[in-house]
C-alpha cells in the first residue's frame, strides 16, 4: 500500500518533468540538457520571492513563471541557432545547465535552502500517513498532467503539436511554423519542469545541483518510454515512479541504490528494446 | 549516480548522432562547442573561487593596539558558504574582539581563509597562512575530510594549530609532545570514538530507563557516520564488552532492531521509518551531520511514525531548526552546545554571539571561540609567540571554556569525562520543548530539574 | 490571356545541392483552372520543382509571380498566400485521425470565415470511404486511402493553385484509376494544379499543357495533344517506336 500511494505521487511529480522534455524532443528534435535548471529556476525563483516577505501563492506563480520565461530566453538565444546540430544542442545545453548551476552557486552559495509549504501536517491516505505537502505536490502535478494531456488530444492546439511532433516538415505545408511551436513547447515545458521544482521544493531542498536528478529521470523516462511518445513517457513515469518506490520500501538500504535501479534500466532498455516501450524505430 | 547515468545517456545520444550522416559538419561542430561546454566549465570552477571573495579583508579582527608588544596572528580556516563554516569565522572573530578590547596580553589579529569545504583549498589556506600572512598560530577547521588533509602541511610549516570541528579520531593520530606530530591539538569536539562510547552509554543506561526498549538507528551515508555506526552497533547489545569494561558489566545491552541508512541528499524518509516502525522500534537513534537533518527532523515531526527520534543532528543545533521542523521531543546528543549553564561562560557567549551575529552558535563556533581563547591564553602565559613555546604552553591548558573544563590529554587530544564535569568535557543531550526551546536532559547535573519527555504520538509503558 | 489568369510565373529557376544543378534555370506558367503536367524520369528534379516553390528548398530565381504578386520566400506565408503542396509520399500524420489531418489541413484559412464543415462535406462525398473510417487514425489507412486523406487535406486549404506530387505513386492499377477520377473531378470544380506525375499516361488525361523535364531544365513544352505526338515523347516515354 505505502509503494502504491507513494508511487502513485512520485510518479505525478516525474512525469511533470519528464513531459515537458518528452515534448521538445518530439516536437523540435531538441535533447535539452538544461531541463533540470526550469525545475531548480522554479524552485529557487519562488524561494528569492518568498524571502522578500511575498504570499506564498505569489512566489509559486513568479517560480512558474521565471522558469518559462528561462525557457523562452534558452530557445531564442542558444538553441535557435544551432537547431539542427542535435550533438552542438546537446552540449550547448549542457553548459547552459552548468551556467545556471554556478549562477544558482554564486548568489546563493552551497548552502541548502528551505521553501515553505502551502500546507503542512499529515494526512492518511488508504492507510499511509503522508506529508500534506507531498499529497498536494501529487495531486496538482496529477491534474496539471491530465490538463496537458487533454490540450494534446482534445483540442486545436494539441492536434497542431502532435502534427509537428509526427511529420516536422508535412506540418509546414498545412501552414504551421514548427519553430514557433517548438518554442510555445519549451516555455510550457520549462513552466511545468519550474512547476515541479516549485511543488517539490517544501519536502525537499535547494541546492545548485538540484537539477540533475530531475534530469537524469526524465531522460530515463523518455528514453524508456520511446523518444517522444507522449503516452510513452506518461506509462514510463509511472514506472520509474513505482520502481523508485518499491526499491526504496523493499531493498535493503533502496533509497541509496534508487539512482542506481534507474540507470540500470535506462541500459537494459537501450540493450534490449531501443526504441523504448511505445516509441518506433526511427522514422 | 545521477553522474554516471547522465554520461551513459549523453553518449548513446551522442554517438547515435554521430552515426547518423553528416558526419564532417556533426565533427565541427562538436568540435566548436566541447570547447564551449570546456571553457563554461572552467568558468564555472572559477566562479566557486569568486563566493570566497578576498579571503583576508572580510574577517579581519582590529589588531595591534596600543602597548603590549606584538600582535598575534591566527589564521583561521573554514567553508565559509555553510553555516558550520561561518560559526567558524565569527566564533574565532567575537573571540578576537574580547581579547583586544580587554587589552591583557598580547593583541590579536585573525586572518579568515575560506576552504570552501575542499581539502585542496584547505590545504592552501595553511601555506598562505605561514608563506603570506605568516601567521603563529592557526585554529578552525570544520569537516574531517578538510581538517585531515591539513594535517601534514601544519607539522612541515610548524605552526601550533587547534583544531575545532572535526571529531575524526586520526586528527590526533601520532601525536605526543615531541614528534612532528606536536604541534597539532584538539580542543573540540570530542573525538568520534568517545562520542560513540557516550551515546551507547546513554542509550543503555538513560533511555533505558525511560521505558525505551527497542532501538534502530537512522545514519547518513557518510564517511563520518560509518565507524560511529559500526561502533553503535557492537555497543547497543553488549556494552561492556565493546567499550572493554569503560561502560560497566553491570549494565545491560539493548535490542537493535535495524539499521537504516539514507544519502545526505535524501528528501524522503518514509521508506526507512516504515521499515524500522515494521520492525518493532520504539526509539531511532540518528547520525547525520549535513542539512539532511532537517528534513529528517520535520518528516518525523510531520508524519509522527509512532517512534521517538534522538541522536547526532549537526543541523538541529542551529536556530532556525526548530522553526523549520516543529521537531517536538526531539533528542539532540551528544550534542555540541546549548545555551544554559554548562560552565560559567556558556550562557555570556551565548549571549554574545546573538547580540553580535543574530544567530545561536554551532558547537564549532563555540569550539574555534575556545581555541583562540586557548592560545591567547597560553601566549599570555608565556611571554612568547614562538611555536615550540605556544605548544608547550598549550600543553598545560587547564581552564574553564563555554564547552566545559577543556585540558589535553598525552595525544593532544581534549579530555572527555562522561562522570565527572571537572576532569573534562561532558556531553550534553538536549530536547526540544513544544515552545522551541532546548531543555538539556541529560547529563542530569546540568539538567537543571529538566527530563526526558515521550514526544508526541510516542507512549512509553 | 490577361495577366490575372496567370495564377503562376516562373523565370530563372535555379536549385542546387551542394555542386548538383538540379534546376536549372526553369521558366514555367500555369494560368486559372488549368493543370499542368510536369513529366520527367526518375530524379529529374520533379520532386525539386515543386519543393522549391513551396519554399521548403532554398532556391534563386529571375522572378516567381503568384496570384499577382511575387512569390512569398518562406513555407508559411506560400501556404497562407494559396500555394498548396500535395507532397510525395502523402506524409500524413499518422498518429492522427483522419477528420483532424483533414481539419489540420483548413489551418491556413483560420483568419477566413469558417469553411471547415462545407469543406469537410465536399472532400467526404468526394472520399466516401474517408468518412466511413474518419475516426480512425491515419496511419491505419491502405496506400489509396493515404491518398485521398493527403490529397482531402490539401483540398481543405482551399488552394489558390495545387501541387500534386506523383499521387498515384506505388498504387496498384485499380485504385490508381479511382484517384484519376477525383482528380479530374477536382480540376472540373476549378481547382488550379501543377501536376507531377511519373505515369506518363495519366498524366496526359488530366493535363490541359505538359511540360517535359529532363536533368533540371525544361526538354519539351507543350499543350498535351502536342507534347502526346512528339516522336521523341512517344519513344522515351509512351514506349512508341
Ligand atoms: N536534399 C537533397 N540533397 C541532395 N540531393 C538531392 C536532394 N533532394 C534531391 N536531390 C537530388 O536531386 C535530384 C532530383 O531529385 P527529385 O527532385 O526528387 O527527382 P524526381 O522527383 O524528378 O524523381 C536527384 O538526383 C536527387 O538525388
Ligand atoms: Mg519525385
Amino acid at each position: 500500500m505505502d509503494v502504491l500511494v507513494q508511487g502513485a505521487l512520485t510518479s505525478a511529480v516525474i512525469a511533470l518533468v519528464a513531459l515537458g522534455f518528452s515534448l521538445v524532443y518530439g516536437v523540435g528534435g531538441i535533447v535539452n540538457l538544461a531541463h533540470g535548471s526550469f525545475f531548480m529556476i522554479g524552485a529557487y525563483s519562488a524561494y528569492a520571492m518568498s524571502e522578500t516577505g511575498a504570499p506564498l501563492l505569489v512566489s509559486a506563480v513568479v517560480g512558474v513563471l521565471a522558469a518559462t520565461l528561462a525557457g523562452v530566453l534558452l530557445e531564442r538565444l542558444v538553441i535557435t541557432p544551432i537547431r539542427h546540430q542535435e550533438v552542438a544542442v546537446l552540449i550547448a545545453t549542457l553548459a547552459v545547465a552548468i551556467l545556471v548551476q554556478s549562477g544558482v552557486q554564486f548568489f546563493y552559495g552551497g548552502l541548502e535552502r528551505q521553501l515553505p509549504g502551502f500546507v503542512s501536517g499529515a494526512v492518511t491516505v488508504f492507510g499511509v500517513t503522508l506529508q500534506q505537502t507531498r499529497v498536494l505536490a501529487g495531486l496538482v502535478a496529477l491534474v496539471t498532467i491530465v490538463t496537458v494531456l487533454l490540450v494534446l488530444t482534445r483540442t486545436p492546439t494539441g492536434r497542431m503539436v502532435r502534427a509537428v511532433a509526427q511529420d516536422e516538415e508535412a506540418s509546414r505545408l498545412i501552414g504551421v511554423r514548427p519553430e514557433r511551436v517548438t518554442l510555445y513547447v519549451l516555455a510550457i515545458g520549462a513552466g511545468l519542469a519550474g512547476l515541479a521544482g516549485v511543488l517539490t521544493a517544501p519536502y525537499g531542498v535547494l541546492t545548485p545541483t538540484m537539477w540533475l536528478l530531475p534530469l537524469t529521470q526524465a531522460f530515463a523516462i523518455v528514453i524508456l518510454g520511446g523518444l517522444g511518445s507522449i503516452p510513452g513517457t506518461v506509462l514510463a513515469s509511472v514506472v520509474v515512479g513505482f520502481l523508485d518506490r518499491f526499491v526504496a520500501f523493499n531493498v535493503k538500504d533502496g533509497d541509496i541504490k534508487v539512482g542506481l535501479v534507474t540507470v540500470a534500466v535506462i541500459l537494459a532498455t537501450l540493450v534490449l528494446r531501443p526504441q523504448g516501450f511505445l516509441g518506433k524505430v526511427a522514422r | 549516480m545521477e553522474n554516471v547515468g547522465l554520461g551513459v545517456v549523453a553518449w548513446v545520444t551522442t554517438a547515435r548522432g554521430w552515426y547518423e550522416g553528416e558526419h564532417m559538419l556533426r565533427k565541427k561542430w562538436a568540435v566548436a562547442c566541447t570547447v564551449v561546454a570546456m571553457s563554461a566549465l572552467a568558468a564555472c570552477g572559477e566562479s566557486g573561487g569568486d563566493v570566497a571573495s578576498d579571503p583576508t579583508t572580510g574577517a579581519s579582527a582590529g589588531a595591534s593596539a596600543a602597548g603590549s608588544g606584538e600582535t598575534f596572528k591566527i589564521g583561521v580556516f573554514g567553508p565559509e558558504q555553510i553555516p558550520q563554516g561561518e560559526d567558524v569565522r565569527d566564533g574565532a572573530l567575537l573571540a578576537a574582539k574580547e581579547l583586544n578590547a580587554k587589552g591583557e596580553g598580547p593583541q590579536v589579529e585573525i586572518v579568515f581563509c575560506d576552504s570552501e569545504a575542499k581539502p585542496e583549498k584547505a590545504i592552501a589556506c595553511i601555506t598562505k597562512f605561514a608563506q603570506q600572512d605568516k601567521v603563529q598560530a592557526i585554529s578552525g577547521g570544520f569537516s574531517s575530510a578538510e581538517t585531515l588533509a591539513i594535517l601534514d602541511t601544519v607539522k612541515r610549516a610548524k605552526l601550533p594549530y587547534v583544531s575545532a570541528g572535526a571529531a575524526a579520531p586520526d586528527v590526533v593520530k601520532g601525536v605526543d609532545s615531541t614528534g612532528p606530530g606536536k604541534y597539532i591539538f584538539r580542543i573540540g569536539p570530542v573525538n568520534s570514538l568517545n562520542l560513540a562510547a557516550d551515546m551507547c552509554l546513554t542509550v543503555t543506561t538513560k533511555l533505558t530507563k525511560e521505558g525505551f526498549s527497542k532501538f534502530g538507528i537512522l545514519h547518513e551515508d557518510a564517511a563520518f557516520a560509518l565507524p560511529l555506526v559500526e561502533f553503535l552497533n557492537a555497543c547497543l547489545p553488549n556494552p561492556s564488552a565493546a567499550t572493554k569494561g569503560a561502560i560497566p558489566a553491570a549494565v545491560k545491552g539493548v535490542e537493535l532492531v535495524g539499521t537504516e541508512k539514507h544519502t545526505p541528499a535524501a528528501t524522503d524518509f518514509s521508506a526507512q521509518f516504515k521499515s524500522l516502525k515494521d520492525k518493532g522500534a520504539d526509539f531511532v537513534i540518528e547520525v547525520n551531520s549535513t542539512q539532511v537533518g532537517i528534513q529528517l527532523g520535520k518528516q518525523w515531526a510531520t508524519l509522527k511514525p509512532g517512534f521517538a527520534l534522538g541522536g547526532i543532528n549537526v543541523s538541529g543545533q542551529s536556530s532556525a531548526y526548530f522553526d523549520v521542523t516543529k521537531a517536538v521531543g526531539e533528542l539532540n546528543g551528544p550534542a555540541g552546545i546549548v545555551r544554559a549553564a554548562v560552565s560559567e561562560k556558556t550562557i555570556p557567549f551565548f549571549d554574545a554571539f546573538m547580540a553580535e551575529y543574530k544567530r545561536d552558535p554551532l558547537y564549532n563556533g563555540a569550539a574555534t571561540y575556545d581555541g583562540i581563547y586557548a592560545l591567547h591564553e597560553a601566549a599570555a602565559r608565556a611571554g612568547a609567540l614562538d611555536a615550540d613555546t605556544l605548544v608547550t604552553e598549550l600543553e598545560k591548558t587547564d581552564r574553564v571554556g563555554v564547552s566545559g573544563v577543556e585540558k589535553f590529554n598525552e595525544q593532544h587530544d581534549v579530555i572527555y569525562s562522561a562522570t565527572d564535569p571537572k576532569a573534562g568535557l561532558s556531553l550534553l543531550y538536549f530536547q526540544y520543548q513544544a515552545d522551541g526551546s532546548k531543555k538539556i536532559v541529560y547529563p542530569e547535573s546540568l539538567a537543571d530539574g529538566n527530563t526526558y519527555q515521550a514526544p508526541p504520538g510516542v507512549t512509553l509503558p | 490571356m490577361s495577366s490575372t489568369d496567370r495564377v503562376l510565373s516562373v523565370a530563372g529557376l535555379k536549385v542546387s545541392f551542394g555542386k548538383a544543378q538540379v534546376l536549372d534555370g526553369i521558366d514555367l506558367h500555369v494560368d486559372r483552372g488549368e493543370c499542368l503536367a510536369v513529366v520527367g524520369p526518375n530524379g529529374a528534379g520533379k520532386t525539386t520543382l515543386l519543393r522549391a516553390l513551396s519554399r521548403l528548398n532554398e532556391s534563386t530565381s529571375t522572378s516567381i509571380e503568384f496570384d499577382g504578386k511575387p512569390l512569398p520566400d518562406s513555407a508559411y506565408a506560400t501556404v497562407m498566400a494559396g500555394l498548396v503542396h500535395c507532397p510525395e509520399r502523402r506524409r500524413l500524420f499518422p498518429g492522427l485521425t483522419i477528420r483532424d489531418n483533414l481539419e489540420l489541413g483548413a489551418r491556413r484559412l483560420r483568419k477566413q470565415p469558417d469553411t471547415k464543415a462545407e469543406d469537410l462535406e465536399r472532400v467526404f462525398s468526394l472520399f466516401p470511404k474517408l468518412k466511413e473510417r474518419a475516426s480512425q487514425s491515419a496511419g491505419t489507412l491502405s496506400g489509396g486511402e493515404q491518398q485521398q486523406c493527403a490529397i482531402g487535406r490539401s483540398l481543405m486549404g482551399r488552394p489558390t493553385l495545387l501541387l500534386l506530387d506523383e499521387p498515384t505513386l506505388g498504387l496498384s492499377v485499380g485504385v490508381k484509376e479511382a484517384i484519376i477520377g477525383s482528380i479530374q473531378t477536382i480540376k472540373d470544380a476549378g481547382t488550379t494544379m501543377l501536376l507531377v506525375e511519373q505515369d506518363v499516361n495519366f498524366a496526359f488525361r488530366c493535363a490541359d499543357r505538359v511540360i517535359v523535364l529532363e536533368h533540371g531544365q525544361v526538354a519539351r513544352e507543350g499543350p498535351t495533344a502536342q507534347i502526346a505526338a512528339d516522336p521523341y515523347v512517344k519513344q522515351a516515354y509512351l514506349g512508341v517506336a
